[in-house]
């Protein structure tokens, strides 16, 4: 059992996917990196990804950069697997340790980028159900408004304010301390 | 597998919809309101997601029209305790909520001398190590005085008011005790008072009754679902029965229910005068009032507004202990002993403080008042930990941060804007 169980999982770490972006562009990847995205992890499951798997909302400019964190994110999982498994002694755990350190600033690296490729990343992560990313980005955006002023986020996310005077000044009122 | 080509074709012709106005950069509108939602739970505060809600029509809806966004935020946030609100206390009579476990009704003893009191509530911030900058902003900013009374006062008589229940930011109030109104007031969202009338509701319910009558509590029950609604459950006892009287913020009315029989008569009766049933406190869609002698629990299902009678776990030592009740569903419903915190386990936190009553529970948190400090206790991880010492007297009420209401959809104006903010979406 062990050992039919272990040649699957070569097979599956051979199996490539061919994606293709909404321009057209085609993009092969590993399976392991292409199912963090539970999207595409039923289509492989429903066998329907013979032909490659047409993203018809996703640009290859955003596509190149989720296969980026799917390969790191996906060799991380597969780090975790192994150490659960085989070693837990400290210089093991130290290892581990850096490798997470490593993921995070590869995280930081990767949220590096303008507001317009941050929304893209997040509609992206979104329709391709890839937890993670989505985590990620949505957490960057929340953590730009911290402290700031309804003014201050509209001038920043281009937000024309649409509500009427009266209305503002109601929310205000009652909310006064939060713009303290 | 035609209808798969078919969607094959509908997706690559978005697609080039997509590409075509790919040259256009993606603006924060684009995404939807559950991504927005989203990202808004994780914001740091309150008071963040009330700055981001301000900045246009179409995030206050994305907030305000979910209500179960309202509760994972809520449980992500859990709502810090302000402070208390107690009795001015310049007769040293005032009493309303006891930690000695005797609250006296809103409305019994009309020669009780307690009421002699004037004033208003007096609040007593929860002075916190650490205190969290948005509890800061919020006791800078609230009208803790309770200046919409004031302003409402209108004959030379000394002003009096004081609070009888506690709910979500709101405080029912009680005037004296020959009132015919009660008042219900938000420091937080500066409006004008709402009045109740309760005249004749006493009388009402006080009719068809055995033996005594006694007027014991009321509890403001707050909805779930509308933040702007709210029920008041009003509960009467003669000798052996309960009745309640439940006003709804819906159509402003008081209704009384029907008198239930809750115990044979004098059964389990000594010297109390005929008050049997102790006060009343609220929990996760219950109102729960113990007996007397702690045996037995009466409970008032706030969904289907229907009581029942529960036999209570024995108390191993009511002094050392307290008891987590739950109820178990496994053929018969009961109330089984869940846990048990020792005192003695936590002599640190409890040496200096007193032996701790329970005041209120909320949000996986119950919140304890010993003579010295001001403690809660997490549900979930069973931690106990001091908030802040005691600075208040005998009788008071815990007042939380509560959810603002403009962040609800049927709020004020927003309300009239409901139907058209929806068309405008569908649009």
């Amino acid at each position: 059992m062990a050992s039919a169980g272990s040649g699957d999982e070569k097979a599956a770490a051979a199996a490539m996917i061919t994606l293709i972006s909404s321009d057209n562009e085609k993009f092969e990847v590993t399976e392991a990196t292409a199912t963090l995205s539970q999207t595409i992890r039923h289509m492989i499951e429903d066998g329907c990804t013979d032909g490659g798997v047409p993203l018809p909302n996703v640009t290859s400019k955003i596509l190149a950069r989720v296969i980026e964190y799917c390969k790191k994110h996906a060799t991380a999982a597969a780090g975790e697997e192994g150490s659960s498994s085989s070693f837990s002694d400290a210089a093991f755990l130290e290892v581990d340790r850096a490798f997470l350190e490593e993921l995070e600033e590869f995280d930081d690296a990767f949220l590096e980028v303008d507001r317009a490729t941050l929304f893209d990343l997040i509609l992206a992560a979104n329709y391709l159900d890839i937890k993670g990313l989505l985590n990620l980005t949505c957490q960057k955006v929340a953590d730009s408004v911290k402290g700031k002023t309804p003014e201050q986020i509209r001038e920043m996310y281009n937000i024309v304010n649409d509500l009427t005077p009266e209305e503002e000044a109601e929310i205000r009122r009652e909310t006064q301390w939060a713009f303290e | 597998m035609a209808g798969g080509r078919q969607r094959r074709k509908r997706r690559l012709r978005e697609a080039r919809k997509a590409a075509t106005s790919a040259a256009v950069a993606t603006h924060i509108f684009s995404l939807p309101d559950d991504i927005l939602r989203l990202i808004f739970l994780r914001l740091r505060s309150l008071a963040t997601l009330v700055r981001a809600a301000c900045a246009c029509r179409a995030w206050r809806r994305a907030v305000a029209s979910s209500p179960a966004f309202r509760r994972r935020f809520r449980t992500l946030h859990p709502v810090p305790l302000l402070g208390v609100f107690a009795d001015s206390e310049h007769s040293g009579l005032t009493r309303m909520f006891s930690v000695t476990g005797h609250v006296p009704s809103a409305t019994d003893g009309l020669d009780d001398p307690t009421w002699e009191m004037t004033g208003l509530p007096v609040f007593f911030a929860a002075a916190q190590r650490h205190a969290d900058s948005d509890v800061l902003a919020v006791l800078r900013g609230g009208d803790f005085v309770l200046t919409p009374l004031i302003a409402d006062h209108d004959d030379d008589a000394p002003l009096r008011w004081r609070v009888i229940d506690c709910r979500d930011g709101y405080l029912l109030l009680l005037p004296s005790l020959d009132a015919i109104q009660f008042a219900t007031v938000n420091p937080l969202a500066r409006q004008r008072p709402d009045y109740i009338d309760i005249s004749d509701v006493d009388v009402v319910a006080a009719e068809e009754h055995r033996g005594q009558f006694v007027s014991l509590d009321v509890h403001m029950l707050p909805s779930d679902e509308d933040l702007m609604s709210f029920r008041l459950v009003w509960l009467f006892h003669d000798e052996s029965r309960v009745r309640a009287a439940v006003f709804s913020s819906e159509d402003w009315e008081w209704r009384v229910l029907p008198w239930v029989e809750v115990v044979a008569p004098r059964e389990e009766e000594d010297d109390n005068g005929g008050e049997w049933l102790d006060f009343g406190t609220q929990a996760t869609g219950l109102v729960c009032w113990g007996f007397k002698k702690q045996q037995r629990m009466l409970t008032l299902d706030t969904k289907t507004m229907e009581f029942s009678v529960w036999e209570l776990p024995q108390r191993l030592n009511p002094e050392d202990f307290w008891l987590r009740h739950s109820l178990t569903v496994d053929g018969a419903e009961k109330w089984v002993l869940d846990d048990i915190l020792g005192y003695s386990e936590e002599p640190e936190l409890l040496n200096n403080v007193g032996t701790p009553d329970v005041v209120a529970i909320r949000d996986g948190f119950v919140y304890l008042v010993a003579s010295e400090a001001v403690l809660s206790l997490c549900l979930k991880t069973w931690k106990l930990e001091k908030l802040f010492p005691r600075n208040f007297g005998e009788y008071f009420y815990p007042y939380f941060m509560s959810w603002p209401c403009s962040l609800v959809g049927s709020y004020g104006k927003f309300a009239a804007l409901k139907d058209q903010d929806v068309a405008t979406n569908d649009a």
